[in-house]
């Protein structure tokens, strides 16, 4: 495997158990643009402050 | 008289229960609508046109008894297709759960069952309501126009005027972005509001069942509906919804509504839609409201969260399905569930620290201003032409891509927010929808500044060219 879009051998062989060498051959190209994207999204996520106790349970009302 | 089919929810339950129209004409003038014009919209799966006469039929005799059920009795409603239908078939869009027929009603339903609605059938959605491959469904305002997605048969059947209202899913915009596109209105409930038991969902942290209808007394009749008498009543429309709707609007005078026009910006919203945003905005101004500028550059994080509560809970779900039917799921999709697979419990971590900035960050605004509401675009287009529609869900917004749409509207999932969306004008000849961000359990409130909005502008009476053809040939583009 190419280590081009950062999906390393280990996270596509996971995908590949689940779904198989051929499917995961065919969606390899949307699936590394998708991966990149993600990568994008979690960095930014690293970039928020954090807030309260990792894990705590959240509430959709604001009367806490 | 108004043909049957056109007649709104509201309408149409009071001719009924005046018993000056009988379910059994509204189902039958219903059907002659969709039969005209089916075969160019697409909006539906499956009509259960046996049970929804049996349904009628017993309504009618209901009626005769003077035994009425609720605020829905005989009013025929669409169903999406991952909202599970007792005995009738539930596929989700996908050829994975081709066959797949349930045996219980979902909550949702069940819930419009007793108050009185006919299930009329199953309206399409993008496979599993993850909007990444093409229905079949087309717009009323031009068969070559994005319908919405990913509740597009459900937003579709209400613009043509084949069912007067109907349920959707939003997981991150698909019971809003529909709505905006066919020119009606759509609420996502507060999280928790209604029971989504029963749902085919992607992510129970983001999903939320709520009404796709033509008008905001519509959506309130059908939200009455779908909630239990203590929420009901915990929303303060206990006994008459339009009467608590009507009056919660009339003690509307001083509300106050946050704009952040950078996020617009930042969201690629084009030029068109923003003056007609403007105009939107100026009509709230003049109707009473007091704008108040607002900056929450935070906003865009929503995208990311929803996209790995999204991503690890699709394919939590799925897993199984994916190894057992990975060649019957539409490649966009898979993608997303294969995807969802490497999603770590860090990464998840991140999301679930970034959704609680968020809340806090919303929170402070609207309290710190006051707000009943925040209110932004809904999509930052016009719908696109199909041509050239993008569907990649995890890419960061240009205009004539879904995930912009998500910029403006996946923080009312993330945070369990309503989230209601009604039209406000035209550009180029389209619908445009102005979004409205509530507080949380304060659904009532958002749909009475709505509702105050609608009666002050044209736009409730938006239709698309094909309203007019009755029993004729529709003109469409």
């Amino acid at each position: 495997m190419t280590e081009t879009s950062g999906l390393e051998d280990a996270r596509l062989a996971a995908i590949g158990a689940v779904v198989g060498g051929d499917i995961l051959a065919a969606d390899r190209p949307a699936l590394d643009e998708a991966y990149a994207n993600l990568v994008g999204g979690l960095d930014r996520l690293r970039q928020v402050p954090l807030v309260g106790e990792p894990g705590r349970a959240f509430t959709v009302g604001w009367d806490s | 008289m108004t043909e049957p089919w056109a007649l709104s929810i509201d309408d149409a339950a009071a001719l009924i229960g005046r018993r000056e129209l009988s379910a059994g004409e509204l189902l039958a003038s219903l059907l002659e609508r969709i039969n005209q014009t089916e075969e160019r919209f697409q909006a539906w799966t499956s009509i259960d046109i046996e049970g929804a006469m049996e349904a009628a039929r017993q309504a009618d005799q209901d009626s005769a008894n003077h035994r009425k059920h609720g605020w829905l009795h005989g009013i025929p409603i669409g169903v999406k297709d991952v909202i599970d239908t007792a005995g009738w078939p539930t596929e989700a869009g996908s050829r994975a759960c081709a066959g797949r027929i349930p045996a219980a009603d979902a909550a949702s339903v069940a819930a419009l069952r007793t108050a009185g609605a006919t299930i009329l059938g199953k309206t399409v959605t993008h496979e599993f309501a993850y909007g990444q491959n093409t229905p079949p469904t087309r717009s009323p305002w031009g068969l070559d126009r994005y319908p919405g997605g990913s509740s597009a048969g459900s937003g579709v059947a209400v613009a043509a005027g084949h069912v007067p209202g109907a349920l959707g899913t939003d997981t991150a915009g698909s019971i809003r972005n529909p709505a905006a596109v066919n020119g009606i209105v759509g609420l996502r409930p507060t999280t928790g509001l209604v029971n989504t038991d029963g749902l085919v969902g992607l992510s129970p942290r983001l999903d939320q069942v709520g009404p796709i209808a033509r008008s905001v007394t519509d959506c309130t009749l059908l939200l009455a509906g779908l909630v239990d008498d203590a929420v009901r009543h915990r929303l303060g429309n206990g006994d008459d919804p339009v009467r608590a709707l009507r009056n919660r609007a009339a003690s509307h005078d001083s509300v106050r509504v946050g704009v952040d026009r950078a996020s617009w910006a930042e969201s690629g919203v084009t030029a068109d839609v923003i003056a007609v945003l403007e105009e939107a905005v100026e009509d709230l101004r003049r109707n009473g409201a007091h704008i108040v500028e607002v900056s929450l550059p935070e906003l865009r994080i929503g995208l990311p969260i929803t996209l790995v509560f999204c991503l690890l809970d699709a394919s939590e779900k799925y897993r199984t399905l994916l190894a057992a039917r990975a060649a019957d799921m539409a490649p966009g999709t898979r993608v997303m569930f294969e995807l969802g697979l490497v999603v770590t419990d860090a990464d998840l971590d991140l999301a679930l620290n970034a959704r609680r900035f968020l809340q806090q960050t919303l929170r402070r605004a609207f309290e710190e201003h006051r707000l009943t509401a925040l209110a932004s675009p809904t999509l930052p287009a016009v719908a696109p032409r199909l041509a050239d529609l993008a569907t990649d869900l995890t890419r960061d917004g240009e205009a004539a891509d879904l995930s912009g749409a998500l910029l403006l509207l996946s923080p009312s999932n993330v945070c369990g927010l309503p989230g209601l969306s009604l039209p406000c004008g035209k550009a180029g000849g389209l619908p445009v929808g102005m979004h409205l961000l509530g507080r949380p359990f304060d659904d009532l409130d958002l749909l009475a500044l709505g509702y105050r909005y609608e009666q002050e502008t044209p736009w409730k009476t938006m239709k698309p060219d094909c309203w007019q053809s009755v029993g004729g040939e529709i003109d469409l583009p």
